[in-house]
């Protein structure tokens, strides 16, 4: 690399190619080291090996490891892209390959990280020993004359270490992809996936396209599709689960007008029928092979086959599922839901009773045949979010719940103790936030 | 081979240009004073809100309703008084957690528009239902997307039962921002006469009004250059200190905390600070509400 690119290097992104020298002994080859054009936080380290080894990436700040990459498969062809560097931070990187007991390390390469974009939202941050993870999330700038949408990696600090701008205000949800190397996010009547270094590598467009969407282990996508339907000689919006597989073929596993006595909704009471369902969370159900789906205008939760596309079991929060609710007020406006052993996680923005939001939980007995509101947060305010909401269950019994249009990511531990909370200046709010396990990069 | 990229890139000390470095003491304090109209309106109605009237924006700016107003929110906060509100707006402070529902309507060149014209992301919330007594602090605001300081016009609904009308009016006086800034106390930013600086901020922590400041939130520097005029001068009108300038350069510092004032745009290429008349250096946030910049300083050019 002669000196006139080094000078170029600096008037965007960093790259320090391949010197044609080795590291360890020559055993790390062609080590390269090149900072994403579209996120200044995130460099990407590739290297060869002679034969197949494990590999990984380190960090330092100051002198200190502050990140570490988990190690690899093995292989003689690495490639690492690394998030989690702070904005304007200048880093050592460091690769290392394991060779039977022995760690053999390159040397240290300096590179300093980019700043972040001022539309971006002050954070306001109290933590005390969150887990250690990631937040990713949209965010919306609804601060009039000065919109902008995008999505945002928070560390637990409140520091940006991820973001793009590729976004709207359909980017509702965001998730990182099963095998971790992209994050697949919702757009304008699009699904999107795109790769650590901003890139988008897949779009998948219908117009249908609504609010949320759940990955399966084999790529397949579930989706959920709003349309209009005729019912009654009349025509009302429905909303049906697809399936997206991975060589692109669409496939409808449920409409939910085709089973609206099996949520309760009355078939012939027209102002029921009538309201938009609004179906705005779905996940996979790993040992029913289900799809769980909330409408969030009917206050229902629904379990429905993958296989048959039946119905499995029901919530109707204002009765009439097959689960009797009980223990808490008919949701009249919900988000996000999780399963997990039998015990439901939810977002509820608002109930027949109050316009302040909470993070839920449903306890379900098959057997009997109910399902009971046995846990509720509401975050020590009335939060009133009029959009959104994300509550997730984090390791050692925290939660995570996102306050969307309130503008509040916030953790709290097993006794319902905030130990980290974000919350931002006048005009931003989130959307479905989600904690991400860092130990598995 | 790097430490001759670090080199390049003038973060090793050696070849490069001599440093200014921005800290809290050279940044000016302001006093800021917002007020902003309440008008009675009829509980349970759909309210006109007309701003066709309006010919001057809160701060003595021209504003032209069809072409300047590009969008009108309305905010209700349950939690906040309008007094309450009107402190939290003018030193920037408003909390989002308090915000209990934000509609906005795409003016499109209409000069008004009935309450049940407003959508929530786009979506008809029917938000006339909740147009009523005791339901909160109504606030509405028309802002331009283009000037800096987006807010141009304030003014309060208040739905009451027994209030006959259901129009608002928004003209020049239902709202006004004034600002009692203090140049004289700061510690000045002293540069080196006729020498071209790389300028830092990465040590800058507080806004003019000593709030805690985000560095990211500056994407604009502006260096100006007054012949005549002097720091007390610009204090009595801030507001069109910026059109004063007899010299204006600026740059985009987004993502940066330094920069190298030769990169400076503006009239000429900058060659660093003169020796005579008076200098500024602003830092502004184009994101922000709010029309001041968040840093300004006054620079001592040593000869």
């Amino acid at each position: 690399m002669s000196l006139l690119s080094l000078l170029a290097a600096c008037e965007g992104p960093q790259y320090f190619g391949d010197t044609g020298a080795s590291d360890a002994g020559g055993t790390i080859q062609g080590l390269s080291v090149e900072q994403a054009e579209l996120v200044g936080q995130v460099y990407t380290l590739s290297w060869g090996t002679a034969e197949a080894l494990p590999g990984r990436v380190q960090a330092r700040y100051d002198g200190e490891i502050v990140l570490t990459s988990p190690w690899s498969e093995a292989t003689t062809e690495h490639v690492v892209d690394l998030v989690g560097l702070k904005p304007n931070r200048l880093y050592e990187l460091q690769v290392q390959v394991q060779d039977g007991d022995e760690v053999l390390s390159s040397r240290r390469i300096e590179a300093e990280t980019g700043g972040i974009p001022s539309w971006l939202p002050e954070l306001e941050v109290s933590s005390s020993q969150p887990p250690e993870g990631l937040f990713m999330t949209p965010v919306y700038l609804g601060d009039p004359g000065n919109e902008a949408h995008g999505i945002v990696l928070y560390d637990t600090d409140g520091d940006v270490v991820w973001h793009t701008e590729e976004a709207s205000l359909d980017t509702i949800q965001t998730t990182v992809s099963r095998d971790g190397s992209q994050l697949i996010h919702l757009d304008t009547q699009a699904l999107v996936w795109r790769n650590w270094r901003g890139e988008e590598t897949r779009r998948f467009e219908h117009e249908q396209i609504h609010h949320s969407f759940a990955e399966l282990p084999d790529g397949t996508m579930g989706l959920i599709f709003v349309h209009p339907t005729e019912y009654g000689g009349d025509y009302w919006l429905d909303q049906s689960m697809v399936e997206l597989a991975p060589d692109g073929t669409v496939e409808t596993v449920w409409t939910s007008s085709e089973h609206l006595d099996a949520m309760g909704i009355d078939a012939d009471d027209w102002t029921d029928v009538r309201k938009f369902g609004h179906a705005n969370a779905l996940s996979w159900l790993e040992e029913e092979d289900a799809w769980l789906l909330g409408l969030s205008e009917w206050g229902v939760v629904v379990a429905v086959s993958r296989s048959t596309g039946e119905v499995l079991w029901s919530i109707n929060t204002a009765g009439g599922g097959t689960l009797e609710f009980s223990g808490g007020a008919p949701w009249t406006m919900q988000h996000r839901l999780e399963l997990r052993d039998d015990a439901l996680l939810a977002y509820v923005n608002s109930t027949e009773d109050s316009q302040c939001a909470r993070a839920v939980e449903v306890e379900l007995d098959h057997a009997a045949s109910t399902a009971t509101q046995v846990w509720s947060y509401e975050g020590g305010t009335c939060h009133s979010t009029f959009a959104l909401g994300y509550a997730q269950r984090l390791p050692d019994d925290h939660r995570l719940v996102t306050w969307s249009t309130s503008g509040v990511i916030e953790v709290i531990d097993a006794a319902d103790e905030p130990v980290l909370k974000f919350a931002t200046d006048f005009g931003y709010a989130f959307g479905y936030g989600e904690w991400i396990d860092r130990s598995g990069w | 081979m790097h430490l001759i990229a670090l080199l390049a890139c003038g973060q090793t000390s050696g070849l490069r240009t001599p440093d200014v470095v921005i800290t809290d003491p050279t940044n000016y304090r302001y006093e800021p004073t917002l007020e902003i109209d309440t008008v009675p309106l009829r509980s349970g109605s759909d309210p006109l809100l007309s701003w066709g009237s309006v010919g001057m924006d809160n701060v003595g700016r021209p504003v032209a309703p069809i072409d300047d107003v590009d969008t009108v929110f309305i905010t209700v906060f349950d939690g906040m008084d309008p007094d309450e509100l009107t402190e939290a707006l003018a030193y920037d402070v408003v909390p989002q957690t308090e915000l209990d529902l934000f509609v906005h309507y795409d003016t499109l060149g209409t000069t008004q528009a009935r309450l049940s014209d407003f959508t929530m992301m786009t979506t008809d919330i029917d938000v006339e239902q909740y147009f009523v007594e005791d339901s909160g602090t109504w606030l509405a605001v028309l802002v331009s997307e283009t000037a800096l300081g987006a807010y141009r016009k304030l003014l309060y609904l208040s739905p009451e039962d027994d209030a006959p009308d259901d129009l608002a009016y928004f003209d020049d006086d239902c709202s006004s921002y004034e600002v009692d800034v203090d140049l004289a106390s700061l510690q000045l930013l002293e540069a080196p006469a006729d020498t071209v600086v790389e300028l830092h901020w990465d040590e800058l922590g507080t806004d003019g009004l000593g709030q805690d400041l985000a560095l990211h939130k500056l994407d604009e520097l502006v260096v100006g250059h007054y012949e005549d005029l002097e720091p007390a001068d610009l204090e009595q009108d801030f507001f069109v200190a910026e059109e004063n300038m007899d010299r204006r350069w600026s740059m985009d510092v987004s993502g940066q905390v330094r920069v190298d004032l030769a990169d400076l745009e503006g009239p000429d290429a900058f060659d660093g600070f003169s020796a005579d008349g008076t200098w500024v250096v602003a830092l502004r946030c184009g994101s922000c509400s709010s029309p001041m910049p968040r840093y300004l300083g006054i620079v001592s050019v040593a000869p």
